[in-house]
């Protein structure tokens, strides 16, 4: 495997560990994870981000095909054992004081997976990760509710549109579209998803695994909040994975975390993609992930 | 020539390869860089130029299994970030157009100097493809490969501006932008945000005003271009058109086996598209065995 580490002028003892998204390399989509390391190596950590293997610039070789086809892999813990090899590697050079977890979509699953089982760990970022399974067939069969939504919105702001009215009228509109959007739209109101713990197999790997729950992801977050160690979900606000994130995990599972309230965060970016790719959204996830981590490190101060 | 080729295993360890990572510098300026090459010394080097912005991203792997292919066959290859893109120094806003070319030059010179290298050649995807056309003229190399590259950088770039379109559109649900008013803000000297890419007007004017298209080329060594389409049997007339004008360069045709606009496809070593340009390599008296 192969990697970058940023080193601070002044370190602070904390140790960042990002995580590739699914099968895209250490740079990221629009060079988002070099910048965000720049930002918390100017704050005093040590950044570290790789490719995992089979991706990248790494050694290993994923199977061609559809891309899709290996996301539920992921999403399972795919990479975990590239991970903590990782950081086996990075605690016995560096020896950090505290090491934290950052991961982007699928690489958010390899940093919650990979910390539940690694005591070592002493937080996670979590940002945008998915809280389903993707199962391919299901994904390119059916429209997800976020994308319902947008053409809703979309419908109902040309509502008084003249031309919109015309090309309904004439035939021009996919009428199959509205229908489709609204059946969806309607659907997504009845609840069905009870996000039991892991255990389940079926949860995670029974057939048409889309729009289901990942126990692996819930089973994670259980260890690690349950062993008092904290995790920050950044969730931007145009993205189909914070739609499944409020409806199937938020709402109805972290209510039974009361007790631990104080080892979960969550906040949202607002008018943020997938990717944080407009400008003011990647500022506002750099100062979120800045602000959070550094507090990590000052109570650990104050402990000493 | 009936060649046949594997390429399934390219990227498993190979004691045939050595690998080196690091940085050269340009300039003073760190440029990323990872060098793939044979055990033995090589019979020729090759330097891969990057495409644009989220082209590259998505396509990255397929230079390193390539540069991994030609390695195993005795061709030292160079994969590098330009300034202010990868894994480089800078930012994406500070990198001029002539940065890039100039990242070019560089590497390959250093390149050529460290290993020796008697036969030299360049080869890029897309927008990489223009650049080491572009490069060429002056490095004058002993061959240049082209994979679909981009001939009408007016339109390509005019094209991008549509991705922040889309983004005004999910965002704030209508265009409040067209691409006629961005152009005008990237002349005002606005930083324009593509993709999550800070776009200046010295880039973008630069970069659309510096094409392929009717261009002459003062360029004589081997070339090759590659048309990557679903249509194999037709070839676009732009890129007949840059046959035309690199002198006794030859065209072939792949189908797409792997997309640069959306990752839809895993394919790390497209087997067609790597063959064919090996073809062209063993013709040309470039590689000395088989895989």
């Amino acid at each position: 495997m192969y990697g970058i580490i940023h080193h601070p002028s002044t370190p602070n003892g904390g140790l960042i560990m990002m995580f590739n998204i699914g099968l895209h390399y250490r740079v990221c989509h629009s060079r988002l994870f070099v910048r965000q390391a720049r930002e918390l190596q100017r704050a005093g950590f040590i950044v570290a981000r790789f490719d995992t293997s089979k991706v990248g610039y790494s050694q290993g070789e994923l199977a061609s095909g559809r891309a899709i086809d290996s996301f539920d892999s992921i999403q399972t813990g795919l990479f975990q054992s590239d991970a903590r090899l990782c950081v086996s590697y990075l605690k016995g050079k560096l020896n950090p004081r505290r090491i934290f977890f950052w991961g982007l979509c699928g690489g958010a699953l390899t940093a919650i997976i990979t910390a539940a089982k690694d005591k070592d760990i002493d937080g996670v970022i979590f940002v945008a990760g998915p809280v389903t399974v993707t199962s391919a067939d299901f994904e390119l069969s059916h429209l997800h509710p976020f994308d319902a939504n947008i053409l809703i919105l979309g419908y109902i702001k040309r509502i008084l549109n003249p031309a919109a009215w015309l090309r309904f009228l004439s035939g021009k509109t996919s009428y199959r579209w509205i229908f489709r959007s609204l059946k969806v739209k309607l659907l997504s109101k009845i609840p069905h998803h009870k996000g039991e713990l892991a255990n389940d197999n079926e949860t995670v790997t029974g057939e048409n695994k889309g729009d289901r729950f990942n126990g692996v992801f819930l089973e994670s977050f259980d260890i690690i909040v349950k062993s008092g160690r904290p995790i920050f979900f950044l969730i931007p606000e145009l993205d189909q994975a914070t739609y499944d994130f409020e409806r199937m995990f938020a709402g109805p599972i972290l209510s039974r975390y009361t007790d631990f309230a104080g080892y979960f965060s969550i906040a949202k970016v607002p008018k943020a993609n997938h990717t944080f790719s407009t400008a003011e959204s990647t500022l506002k996830l750099f100062a979120l992930t800045g602000q959070w981590l550094l507090k990590g490190i000052d109570l650990d101060a104050k402990a000493k | 020539m009936e060649i046949s080729f594997n390429f399934t295993d390219v990227n498993a360890p190979n004691p045939a390869i050595r690998e080196q990572h690091g940085y050269l510098l340009r300039n003073g300026k760190h440029l990323f860089s990872a060098e793939f090459l044979p055990q033995s010394k090589p019979m020729a080097g090759i330097v891969f130029c990057s495409p644009f912005g989220e082209e590259k991203i998505r396509t990255i792997r397929i230079y390193v299994s390539f540069a991994r292919a030609l390695a195993a066959m005795g061709i030292a290859a160079i994969c590098f970030d330009y300034f202010g893109d990868g894994d480089s120094e800078g930012d994406f806003e500070e990198a001029s157009f002539e940065d890039r070319l100039a990242d070019i030059d560089s590497v390959y010179r250093q390149f050529g100097d460290k290993h020796s290298l008697d036969k030299m050649g360049l080869m890029g995807l897309r927008w990489g493809g223009t650049l080491a056309a572009i490069a060429a003229e002056n490095l004058n190399p002993e061959f240049l490969i082209l994979w679909e590259p981009i001939i009408d950088t007016q339109k390509y770039f005019f094209d991008h501006l549509r991705i922040n379109l889309a983004s005004q559109m999910l965002i704030e649900g209508k265009i409040l932008k067209n691409r006629e008013q961005l152009i005008k803000e990237l002349e005002a000297g606005k930083i324009l945000t593509v993709e999550g890419y800070n776009l200046t007007g010295g880039v973008y004017f630069k970069a659309r005003d510096c094409g392929l298209k009717d261009r002459k080329f003062d360029f004589r060594g081997k070339s090759l271009i590659v048309q990557i389409a679903s249509n194999t049997e037709k070839m676009r007339p732009e890129l007949l058109g840059l046959q035309q004008a690199l002198v006794g360069s030859e065209i072939t045709a792949v189908p797409r086996e792997f997309e640069w606009e959306k990752t839809q496809t895993w394919q790390p070593a497209p087997p067609l598209l790597f063959g064919e340009t090996i073809k062209f390599l063993k013709k040309n008296g470039f590689l000395g065995r088989n895989i």
